[in-house]
């Protein structure tokens, strides 16, 4: 017997709606849970799929992906290939497990509210085989993240890593919490497809693959390609989304969720891809640099999108062009000198075949952010380690929850931006960071950052207290990942002072 | 955006670097033969660029193969793409606007 065409059953199979007699609407979906902006039933249910696959499908290519993906001949090659990795692919494969594996987790409870909650049969359809991706994605990246823990402890926070208070943890949390968690579902498909899925993943999962591919890490550049032909998919259920609310007078909301999920997400990937591509990866295997991979990815494929679909470009768009080109400098300095706490082994990056690179890339390098590492050094040169650890803590933004930063040397640019609300100050490292804040400070200022909470007394006053409180005991505690011998690429030692 | 802007739009797949990729690079020039097309090539990804509208029919890319091609093969094969999908039994339509 032949089977039916997806095409000759689809529309029927989908028509899951029905007129509810034991609940009313509103009890079936809360506001909370399912805002619809006065946008009418009938009206979400003409949502279409842009990108459909039937349940047989979808198991078939599911399974073909994970049998791929999966091989023993991959583990154990892997294994080997692990051993032998440089202190650099070690430090990007420890970021990148840790902070990415509990995510998808949270992508998978999100996923889950659009299930449930998401008012069109449509949207529902793409929402449930997007929360199986996304459990998919926790679990492979446990699985290969795992591999690697008899050999490194590090990887034992792929797990632990979201149960702490570590201040990159919160900040990571703080921006998920916010556009994927505490949001209605309407919104949060949105927020969560168009800020990170559409946008960002790309860079985490397909541009980063080519360094991965180069350094012949090849199970972990499958892999991270794997999981995006998912996201490519089930990422498209924002499209649909964001055209309904626009052609339905919700053009400036829609905008809105855009602009404040991109931004959310942009300060994590600037961290996460930024110090990963332009300093962990090892300079020869670099395919592109941060910036160029964000022009051909994000400023490039995600803004003709945004455009495309009717919205404008983020109002910052020109700030986001400099920031590019700076933030992750300045985060990266702040990560390497406060190495204590991280739970990884900080990778300098900075010898002088690695500035040369870093100047060509972003021209200008060695005059501003190149003058702090100049300090950095000859302190190392000196052996004066322990002045490479800055004593007083950072100045932490009170949105995205990482240092604020300026960019430093000849071209110094001091950051200033704050609000003072309620007997206090909340401080931020740039304009989109507060202009956040201001449009709901009900929703935001109740959170304390965590150096509000070693001001406030919740952590004693010890760098220990700090650090337990963290969640890291001493063998957790990051240290250079080179023990300081990347130092060996300059002259001689100078005479110590 | 001007009609023109999305003229000149390039959209279409992203592709692994592999077998079904580079059938699908030979496909799209087979399907969409008065169309601008680039490729540009990544380490582990190529970049498929259609000007205005991309094609994609699974007859074409499994004459290719020479076996049967689905677009479940496609998908796994396809980390992203630029444009608005469309995606049929038999083909894939990536639109500019
Ligand atoms: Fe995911
Ligand atoms: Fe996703």
């Amino acid at each position: 017997m032949a089977l039916l065409k997806m095409e000759e059953w689809y529309d029927l199979a989908r028509e899951t709606n029905w007129t509810p007699s034991y609940a009313s609407e509103e009890e079936l979906y809360p506001e909370t849970m399912s805002e619809d902006f006065g946008i009418p039933l009938n009206v979400w249910e003409t949502f279409d799929e842009p990108y459909k696959v039937s349940y047989r499908d979808y198991v078939r290519a599911q399974r073909d992906k994970d049998v791929a993906a999966y091989s023993v001949k991959a583990a154990l090659a892997r294994a080997e290939f692990f051993k032998n990795a440089s202190p650099h692919w070690k430090a990007l494969l420890a970021l990148h497990f840790s902070a990415v594996c509990w995510a998808e987790f949270h992508s998978a409870s999100c996923f889950g509210r659009m299930t449930r909650f998401g008012r069109a049969p449509g949207m529902r359809n793409m929402a449930t085989f997007g929360t199986l991706d996304e459990i998919r994605h926790g679990q492979i990246q446990i699985y290969f993240a795992y591999e690697f823990l008899k050999h490194d402890a590090v990887f034992d926070w792929c797990h632990k890593s979201s149960k702490t208070e570590n201040w990159i943890i919160i900040s990571l949390r703080h921006a998920l919490d916010d556009i994927a968690h505490t949001r209605d579902g309407t919104t949060a498909g949105v927020m969560l497809n168009m800020g990170l899925e559409q946008s960002f993943t790309n860079l985490q999962f397909v541009a980063l693959s080519a360094d991965a591919a180069k350094c012949g890490d090849h199970s972990f550049a499958t892999m991270l390609q794997s999981i995006q032909t998912d996201e490519a998919r089930h990422a498209q259920i924002g499209e649909p989304l964001v055209r309904i609310l626009c052609e339905n007078g919700r053009k400036k909301e829609a905008q809105q969720m855009v602009d404040i999920s991109f931004w959310r997400m942009w300060k994590q990937f600037s961290a996460l891809s930024g110090i990963g591509m332009d300093y962990y990866t090892p300079l020869e295997h670099r395919e592109n640099s941060l910036k160029e991979f964000m022009e051909e990815w994000v400023i490039g494929q995600f803004g003709r999108t945004v455009e495309a679909m009717g919205l404008a470009l983020p109002w910052y768009w020109d700030y986001l062009k400099h920031d590019i080109a700076t933030f992750h400098h300045a985060q990266q300095i702040g990560v390497y000198v406060y190495r204590a706490t991280q739970w990884w082994r900080p990778i300098a990056s900075v010898s002088p075949a690695e500035r040369e690179w870093l100047e060509e890339k972003y021209p200008g390098w060695n005059d501003t952010f190149g003058k702090c590492w100049d300090v950095v050094t000859e302190n190392i040169r000196n052996g004066h380690y322990d002045k490479t650890v800055p004593a007083p803590p950072p100045l932490i933004c009170n949105m995205c929850h990482l240092e604020v930063s300026g960019v430093a040397g000849g071209e110094w640019q001091p950051v200033d931006y704050h609000v003072d609300l309620d007997g206090r100050r909340y401080h931020f490292c740039c304009e989109p960071c507060k202009w956040i804040f201001e449009l709901e400070p009900a929703r935001y200022k109740g959170h304390r950052s965590i150096i509000d909470r070693a001001f406030d007394g919740t952590i004693g006053p010890e760098l220990d207290d700090f650090l337990n409180y963290m969640g890291q005991s001493e063998p957790e505690r990051g240290v250079c990942g080179y023990d300081y011998q990347w130092i060996d690429g300059y002259d001689t030692p100078v005479a110590a002072e | 955006m001007s009609d023109t802007a999305a003229q000149a739009r390039f959209v279409g797949p992203v592709m692994r670097a592999g077998e079904i990729g580079e059938a699908v690079i030979e496909a799209i020039h087979e399907d969409n033969t008065d169309r601008k097309i680039e490729v540009e090539e990544h380490e582990s990804y190529f970049r498929v660029k259609v000007e205005g509208e991309c094609l994609l029919t699974m007859a074409t890319v499994s004459n290719i193969l020479g076996r049967e091609v689905l677009v479940s093969d496609i998908e796994m094969n396809m980390p992203s793409f630029e444009g608005f999908i469309r995606v049929e039994t038999e083909k894939m339509l990536f639109l500019s606007k």
